[in-house]
């Protein structure tokens, strides 16, 4: 067991949990190589046919195999092995509570990379290029149906152990009064992932049954139980992006925001998200056959339009930590925080630029999600600018900036190259604005998602599109980057009394220094505003359109 | 109290005025999102998801889409024919029709074997429904302006799905 010193006391890093964290953690960043490697194939693919940049041989016979490699290994793999390990950092080590099930957690591991193993087979193999959303009646090898179903069930069964670890500690009381912040939003996370497993796991029993000829297939059905895991899945990202965010904004300024983020306020915004994420299963099937116009309303339209609510509440939330911070250091007037936010701390700048992200990302959300505006927008690049925003420069950011913490913390370690951390989440960020607006730029020109095509026959801005390899080879670049950086810690740097050196801005806070967070309230209305008018936009578009009904 | 636990009495602290004043801009803006959402087929009723989906016989909605194909492929539809669409891996039953400006077409879609997507794209107009098999769906269109609008499938079904396409040439 090693413990570690933060300056509000002691943290015990058990070993047993360190090994732990760090193989789940080595798994996510496997992951994350394969995917970004199929980015690579891709991009080039995409990036405009007849243009130089395919020289990679990027033809319709291997361009949807490459894409369900880096949609399978993106949004399921990396993503939920990084949740996994974050997951019991948050219960364990913030608990100072040996993981426990112990054994249990290590066979869940195996498990998921049973699975994960058979889904990879299945796709090199050519028989499971079905994409990540696998939409039958097209049909993959039954061992794809195997791995993904093996490996939704490891990651429930860690997601158990998350919550039985808490309750342990609870129990043996390991901590008194109520749980921090990050566990707090971190189990909201947990809570999300169960219900998303749960329906995951019959859709695909389901639908192996079908695969081996045991029952008949109702499309409509799948389409909706899928994205009982798919959109679940995505909110479990939202909701341990913005923990981890909390995590990175208190990390980066050596605890002293600590005191100007109201939990009260926090936890409820998070409650919330589970309220809301449920109903709002239906944005995905809102111009399907079959579904009832009241169904997508309610549903689709209403229910997915209040997740706004929590999101922007936390939004407020960190950008107010933000400037509190600044302002009882000293600087008193209402924009002028903006100025000294830290640039060049990866915590700090991680957290701006994936709020930046999740602004962008979150606005192109509305118009999808509304019943009307999205006939223009349903399975066009859009989609994909949509969620890269989301998912690559949101949740996969924030990921990467915390683990600049978190290996420190868990070996003790020095970071490999700090000059190298600060410099990758810029990387990194760019790399994914560039991809993701070019995207949204083609998209709502009508250029199709996961489709293979020339477009200069029907687009008159086709020719930005090796725009999409310049933005992904950016990002590609920056990812890396990260995984060479959290490789070579592991690996190459010497323990270290102040391992977090270099990664913090220390705040000399006055008593009774003006902290009001009129700035960043100031500044949230305004872009809210911009949003809305963004948002509008889509009508007065869809008003020039030819008529249907 | 981020990082680490506290008790209830520490964290559970009341809300400060602009957390108050925040929420209820965010309750505004969530509002806002929902009204516009719920009243906008109102306002713009023309321009609706279809609400018209039937159950359908694979065979027999395959001689209707075959007979269209074999009278209008090429052709000027006249406005009171309904024009039946069947996509399948990997093409749609029809390559080209010709539709006269302002006119009111009744048209038909359905799949015959995997999920498809009816996608038309052209001169700043993009509209995308799903095709799906076991369900036909019906709409009406209106092309307010003459041009060549590409019919394109955008959901994934197979290796040959980039090179689904089908146009329709709208004249004066």
């Amino acid at each position: 067991m090693s413990s570690y010193i933060l300056s509000f006391g002691s943290l015990k890093v058990y070993n047993k949990t360190k090994h732990l964290i760090i193989a789940n953690f080595i798994m996510a960043l496997i992951s994350l190589a394969i995917g970004g490697i199929a980015a690579i194939f891709i991009a080039s693919g995409r990036s405009g046919i007849s243009s130089l940049i395919n020289i990679l041989g990027i033809s319709d016979m291997n361009y949807y195999q490459w894409l369900t490699l880096h949609g399978m290994n993106m949004l399921i793999f990396w993503i939920v092995w990084a949740e996994i390990a974050i997951l019991y950092f948050t219960s364990s080590v913030l608990l100072s509570w040996p993981i426990y099930g112990y054994r249990i957690a290590w066979f869940a591991l195996s498990i998921m990379l049973y699975g994960q193993i058979l889904v990879e087979y299945s796709i090199f193999s050519g028989n499971a290029s079905v994409l990540f959303t696998a939409y039958p009646p097209l049909a993959a090898d039954p061992l794809f149906y195997i791995g993904y179903i093996a490996f939704l069930f490891g990651a429930g069964i860690a997601v158990i152990m998350f919550f039985a670890t808490i309750y342990h500690a609870k129990v043996n009381e390991a901590y008194k009064g109520s749980l921090p912040l990050v566990t707090w939003g971190a189990a909201i996370a947990g809570i999300i992932a169960l219900t998303g497993v749960f329906q995951g796991i019959i859709t695909l029993v389901y639908t192996l049954a079908w695969r081996i000829g045991l029952t008949s297939m109702n499309v409509m059905a799948y389409r909706w139980f899928f994205w009982g895991l798919g959109h679940d899945a995505q909110y479990v990202n939202v909701v341990a992006t913005i923990a981890v965010l909390y995590a990175l904004v208190v990390l980066g300024t050596n605890l002293s925001a600590m005191k100007f983020i109201n939990e009260r306020y926090a936890k409820l915004a998070f409650a919330l998200v589970t309220l809301f994420v449920i109903p709002g299963i239906g944005h995905h099937i809102l111009v399907d056959p079959g579904f009832s116009i009241i169904l997508k309303q309610a549903s689709g339209s209403v229910g997915s339009h209040f997740l706004s609510i929590p999101t922007l509440m936390h939004a407020f939330a960190l950008a107010g930590a933000m400037e509190a911070v600044i302002r009882a250091s000293g600087h008193t007037s209402l924009f002028g925080w903006i100025k000294r936010i830290p640039w060049s701390n990866p915590a700090i700048s991680a957290t701006v630029l994936v709020l930046i992200s999740f602004a962008i990302g979150g606005i192109l959300a509305q118009p999808q999600t509304t019943l009307q505006p999205n006939l223009n927008y349903h399975n066009t690049l859009w989609v994909p600018g949509h969620f890269h925003l989301m998912i690559a420069g949101g949740t996969t950011l924030a990921f990467m900036a915390l683990s600049y913490y978190l290996f420190p913390i868990l070996t003790t370690k020095k970071l490999y190259s700090v000059k190298l951390a600060k410099i990758q989440i810029y990387t990194f960020f760019f790399g994914i604005l560039i991809l993701a607006l070019t995207m949204t730029i083609l998209g709502y020109e009508g250029d199709p998602r996961r489709t293979f095509m020339d477009p200069s026959a029907i687009l008159s801005s086709w020719y930005i599109s090796p725009l999409i390899f310049v933005g992904a080879s950016l990002a590609i670049l920056g990812g890396a980057m990260f995984i060479f950086n959290s490789i070579a810690t592991v690996l190459l740097s010497k323990s270290s009394k102040n391992p977090l050196e270099g990664l913090i801005t220390n705040y000399d806070i006055k008593e009774g220094a003006n902290i009001s967070k009129r700035g960043a309230l100031a500044l949230c209305i305004s872009i809210v505003i911009i949003l809305l008018l963004l948002y509008f936009f889509s009508f007065i578009r869809l008003a020039a359109m030819p008529e249907f009904y | 109290m981020v990082l680490i636990p506290r008790s209830f009495e520490e964290w559970y602290k009341r809300f400060s005025k602009e957390e108050k004043m925040w929420i209820s801009i965010a309750l505004a803006t969530a509002l806002i999102l929902v009204l516009t959402t719920l009243t906008w087929p109102l306002i713009d009723p023309m321009r609706q998801v279809p609400s018209s989906a039937k159950e359908f016989d694979v065979a027999a909605y395959k001689e209707l889409a075959t007979n269209f194909s074999n009278k209008y492929n090429n052709k000027l539809v006249p406005p009171d024919i309904d024009i039946y669409i069947l996509a399948q891996q990997y093409y749609w039953s029809v390559s080209k029709i010709i539709l006269k400006e302002g006119v009111n077409y009744r048209f038909h879609v359905a799949s015959a074997d995997v999920l498809h997507g009816f996608s038309i794209v052209g001169d700043s107009a993009v509209y995308n429904i799903m095709v799906m098999p076991g369900m036909v769906y019906s709409f009406t269109m209106n092309f307010n302006k003459a041009g060549t609008y590409y019919v394109i499938c955008n959901e994934y079904c197979g290796y040959g799905h980039g090179g689904m396409r089908m146009i329709i040439e709208v004249i004066p």
